[in-house]
């Protein structure tokens, strides 16, 4: 790709581009949410958006999750492109129906005559001390549940492009994006939540995984904030001389398999990094996918590093305990590749 | 008021086509289930729910409808529909499952979806409040003058949805009309037992919203009350909740021995037959004859059984069909 | 509950007999009659069946010499044997679980490997954890290993398949002395696989794979071709050639031919065949009876191309070729007529040159 510019964005002022240039370029495109106008966003994604688009488009909700993501739903069966924020990941208990089985289902139970060109964007992840309802990152739920594709970004540009073919996209999309890497001036400082990003419209696909980092000895896939605890991981594993590859999945929703297998088959040893839940998530069906398609290519059993199956913790040793850090996987790593 | 009297006769043409329908699906369910009742066995499979009886609350609405108008309703949907004049061989083909169906067989009789006109039902209680909510959304930023019917049982008040929805039409002030089928009954719970007040109606005054009851299942009554929440919705008016008390004749779902209703009010239902009320009182009126009444039902079942026919003529999708449709 | 499973007695009891393979894996699981091993007594070959469902444990090293009688190994009842049990996973890792005893695991990229470089697994030390074997070590044996006494490496592996392709077929050869018309075609190899993979279009009981009694037709006809390498004859697969030119398939299997005499090919190379040609021509053979390469249906032999007298149109005598083809096919699934029209057939399109 061609970058137009040498302009650095973070993370989260990507977005907030991205979500403005589609709204310039296409007047059914809006958002609602709760304080995503005056205050432009608890995490600032829709950042500048109520200046320049007014209250039509840009729309503060009442607290009725249920109420405006159902609404979204039926805006955008009837003509409009609507992106809703539901404020943390953590608050889907409250209107999951609408998600799931309203969102997700529409397209299919009318036979593909219902189309559902939505955005629903959400917050996710842990790692300063929000505790257990406000630290979950849970896109193995979503992942899990048949008709709404999920993206993860872990950078400025692939935010930007990511939600700009989030928001071009004709179905459903979950939007996740990790608090610690939009690059908030009042989280603790990550240098790699700030990038060149181009200034005009583009989009990264959906479904396409990345090579973050190449390597020969092992295979580290993950998506969202532990892309930047794998690059980490990465650099003091080269000072031992191992080499690692860091696969940044991007996408969940479509999951790009084909990435996953042709880095197996390259490194011959898997290790697969989450911070949602280590239990029946992403970290299994990475491993699932590598034991159906890339069985004889596997020189030791894959490993994975992840969040324990407890609610995350409040104290600051204990969540750093739980969350998976660079260290964790140096650690698993060496035991990888002499396994 | 003054109705025109064809709004009078469609309105019971309307009825007896619903009527005709629900009770031809309820013998055709019922007919290769037994003796030994499988649920999964037969020409339609899976739960079903008839609305016999509920006829005047969809048909007193009709009348009112413009061609882009979108309303969404309930677990039991067909008057509904039929009132909107959803594609009725496609609809009855859905129930069937077969690829003919306005779903391709992968809704099925709950989630039954419509383009042109622009229905839409779930089975979750309250599930399209807001998306009725949001249809108005759209229409208000689009600019036209549609409005958004959002249908739902009087136990779907109870449900936090109901309490959203009305709020946020309200507060953005869409064309949305709310309208709550009270069948006095929630499956088997009575609203006596559920709703801490004796008529929802009253709650739009929580919402700031115009709440009218109509208390008999009477479609000229539905007729009047919803002409206005309609036009006052078209007009940039706002929402408004309507509340009909309407008859449930059957069970909750077919299937239901439904021992919870006594037969004294079984029977008080029956003998208040709306179908039947109704058009003895257009022939009463001079607007219809008896021999009318006969016409229209020969033609009005004519119009069923042909969407019967289509629908079991009808090829069953392939298996793996099962696959597609997720995404667009 | 566990039972020994002993060394046949088909001679004397206490005469030395030896495993020449084993079908199961230390620790496998197996049915009750499932093949699990083959034997040899005094050049004569016997299959050994599992007496009962279980772990079959303890196996006998390959070759080595076991009095008739006496145990070659020993099947636990499934809840007697050791599980898999893996430890709870820490925040960590997995723990790779508890093995037991015999020949160490091996990866499968390991495992895969060695059936490349025709390493023996039995006679690499395993450095991974808890002894498994590695890439890494079938590497490092690959370069030091000498040849073993007895069958090892890529010859058990040829013996065992040819074994079983005998045995667990109905064998019946048809042979065809095909005339070529005039000249000889050029690539006589690439040429038949050619025709084969367009035969088996119309022929297509002939083209697929099974498994016990079921047989899996294949969409498009891999043909795998014999190639002799010095350990032993390999059989790369060629994808597709129905609609390749006869050079390119030419150019192909000498691809494949060096590759393979370089040790160089890779388990994709030998996967997806569904039917073989072999060709014995060089050395002068005519009709043979070559084997199915299972899980195939079916394998053509191709013989000697002579060079013979025929009339041409002028009645005059021009130079023209015949060669045998030699078709096995299993008549356990497929009968003699449609196996005979199909090598007809062959032959028909390899004197069209088509």
């Amino acid at each position: 790709m061609t970058i137009a510019t040498e302009r650095k964005l973070t993370t989260q002022k990507a977005i907030a581009e991205a979500i403005a240039l589609e709204m310039e370029a296409d007047d059914r495109v809006l958002v609602m949410g709760e304080d995503i106008g005056v205050y432009g966003g608890i995490f600032g994604a829709t950042e500048g958006l109520l200046d320049r688009f007014g209250p039509e488009r840009v729309m503060d909700t009442p607290i009725s999750e249920t109420g405006f993501i159902g609404a979204a739903v039926g805006a955008a069966i009837n003509g409009l492109r609507p992106i809703a924020e539901l404020m943390f990941v953590d608050f889907f208990g409250v209107c999951m129906d609408q998600i799931y089985n309203n969102m997700a289902k529409i397209h299919y139970f009318s036979g593909g005559n219902v189309k559902v060109p939505m955005v629903l964007m959400m917050a996710v992840g842990g790692g300063y001390s929000d505790a257990g309802q406000h630290s979950q990152t849970l896109w193995g739920t979503f992942a899990h549940l048949p008709g709404m594709k999920v993206v993860v970004p872990s950078n400025p540009y692939d935010a930007k492009g990511l939600m700009t073919a989030a928001i071009r996209d004709d179905n459903p999309v979950i939007y996740m994006f990790h608090k610690g890497v939009l690059g908030l001036g009042w989280m603790t400082n990550n240098p790699r939540a700030t990038g060149v990003v181009p200034t005009e419209a583009y989009e990264v696909p959906i479904g396409e995984a990345a090579i973050a980092r190449e390597g020969d000895d092992l295979t580290l896939v993950t998506v969202g904030l532990s892309v930047h605890r794998a690059l980490d991981a990465a650099e003091m594993l080269e000072d031992k001389g191992v080499s690692a590859e860091v696969l940044d999945l991007r996408s969940l929703v479509p999951l790009d398999r084909d990435a996953i297998a042709e880095s197996v088959a390259k490194t011959h040893r898997l290790l697969v990094v989450d911070e949602d839940y280590q239990s029946f998530g992403m970290t299994g069906e990475v491993i699932a996918t590598v034991t159906e398609r890339s069985f004889d290519y596997l020189d030791a059993p894959p490993m994975r590093v992840a969040t324990p199956d407890t609610p995350i913790p409040y104290s600051r040793p204990l969540e750093q305990f739980a969350l998976p850090s660079a260290e964790r996987i140096v650690e698993a790593a060496e035991q990888l590749v002499s396994a | 008021m003054n109705i025109p009297s064809e709004h009078l006769v469609d309105m019971y043409e309307t009825m007896v086509k619903i009527r005709h329908f629900e009770e031809r699906i309820r013998e055709i369910y019922f007919s290769d289930k037994l003796p030994a009742f499988d649920i999964a066995a037969g020409l339609i499979p899976g739960e079903m729910h008839l609305a016999a009886g509920q006829e005047p609350v969809a048909v007193g609405v009709r009348p009112h409808l413009k061609p882009g108008d979108a309303i969404t309703a309930t677990h039991r949907p067909h008057h509904i529909a039929i009132a909107q004049g959803v594609d009725l061989k496609k609809m009855a083909a859905e129930i069937f499952g077969r690829s003919t169906g306005l779903g391709k067989g992968k809704g099925g009789h709950m989630h039954l979806y419509s383009v042109e006109p622009n229905f839409g039902c779930s089975g979750i209680i309250a599930e399209g409040m807001p998306v009725a909510v949001g249809a108005g959304l759209a229409f208000k930023r689009r600019g036209t003058d549609n409005v958004a019917l959002s249908f739902f049982g009087e136990g779907a008040a109870n449900q936090g949805a109901f309490h959203e929805s009305l709020n946020l039409a309200a507060i953005w002030e869409l064309p949305v009309v709310f309208i709550c089928e009270d069948n006095a009954y929630a499956i088997s719970v009575p609203k006596t037992m559920a709703t801490a007040i004796p008529d929802n109606s009253d709650r739009a005054a929580a919402y700031g919203i115009p709440g009218v009851l109509v208390a008999n299942n009477d479609p000229i009554a539905v007729y009047e009350v919803a002409g206005e929440a309609i036009s006052r919705a078209r007009s940039g008016g706002g929402p408004s909740l309507i509340e009909v008390k309407t008859d449930r004749l059957w069970g909750h779902f077919e299937g239901d021995a439904d021992g919870y209703r006594t037969d004294e009010f079984k029977k008080a239902m029956a003998d208040r037959d709306v179908v039947v009320s109704y058009g003895q009182k257009l022939v009463s009126e001079g607007v219809l004859t008896e021999p009318d009444l006969e016409t229209i039902k020969e033609r009005m079942h004519g119009e069923v059984e042909d969407a019967l026919s289509f629908a079991e003529s009808s090829p069953y999708p392939e298996p793996e069909d099962a696959l597609a449709d997720v995404f667009a | 509950m566990a039972t020994d499973v002993l060394m046949p007695v088909l001679t004397e009891p206490g005469e030395d007999g030896v495993v020449t393979a084993w079908l199961v894996d230390e620790g496998g699981r197996c049915e009750a009659g499932q093949l699990i091993a083959e034997i040899q007594v005094e050049k004569v070959a016997e299959q050994v069946y599992a007496p009962e469902a279980g772990a079959v444990t303890a196996l006998v090293p390959i070759n080595a010499p076991i009095p008739q009688g006496d145990p070659i190994c020993r099947i636990v009842s499934v809840d007697e044997s050791r599980g898999g049990g893996v430890a709870e996973p820490t925040p960590a890792a997995g723990a790779p679980g508890p093995l037991g005893s015999g020949p160490p695991p091996a990866s499968p990229a390991a495992k895969r490997l060695a059936r490349e470089l025709g390493v023996d697994l039995d006679s690499v030390s395993g450095s991974g954890a808890a002894g498994r074997i590695t890439e890494a070590d079938v590497r490092a044996a690959a370069g030091t290993q000498p040849p073993a006494p007895g069958m090892a490496g890529l010859r058990a592996v040829i013996a065992r398949n040819m074994r079983r392709g005998h045995l667990e077929t109905a064998p019946v050869t048809l042979t065809s002395d095909v005339d070529l018309g005039p000249g000889r075609p050029e690539h006589m190899t690439a040429a038949v696989i050619k025709a084969v993979a367009l035969a088996l279009r119309e022929h297509p009981a002939l083209n697929g794979t099974r498994d016990g009694d079921r047989f899996t037709p294949a969409a498009t006809a891999n043909v795998a071709v014999a190639v002799q390498t010095e350990e032993g004859l390999v059989s790369p697969v060629v994808r597709d050639p129905a609609d390749r030119t006869v050079s390119e398939i030419h150019e192909e299997i000498r691809g494949l031919a060096e590759r393979a005499r370089g040790r160089k090919l890779s388990m994709a190379d030998y996967e997806g065949g569904t039917f073989t040609v072999t060709n014995l021509g060089s050395y002068g053979v005519d009709g043979f009876t070559p084997i199915i390469n299972l899980p195939q249906m079916a394998v053509l032999g191709v013989g000697v191309v002579r060079k013979v007298p025929v009339f041409s149109p002028e009645a005059t005598v021009a130079e023209g070729s015949r060669v045998v083809l030699s078709l096995t096919f299993d008549h356990a699934f497929i009968d003699g007529a449609p196996a005979a029209e199909f090598l007809r057939r062959v032959g028909e399109l390899l004197a069209a040159r088509g």
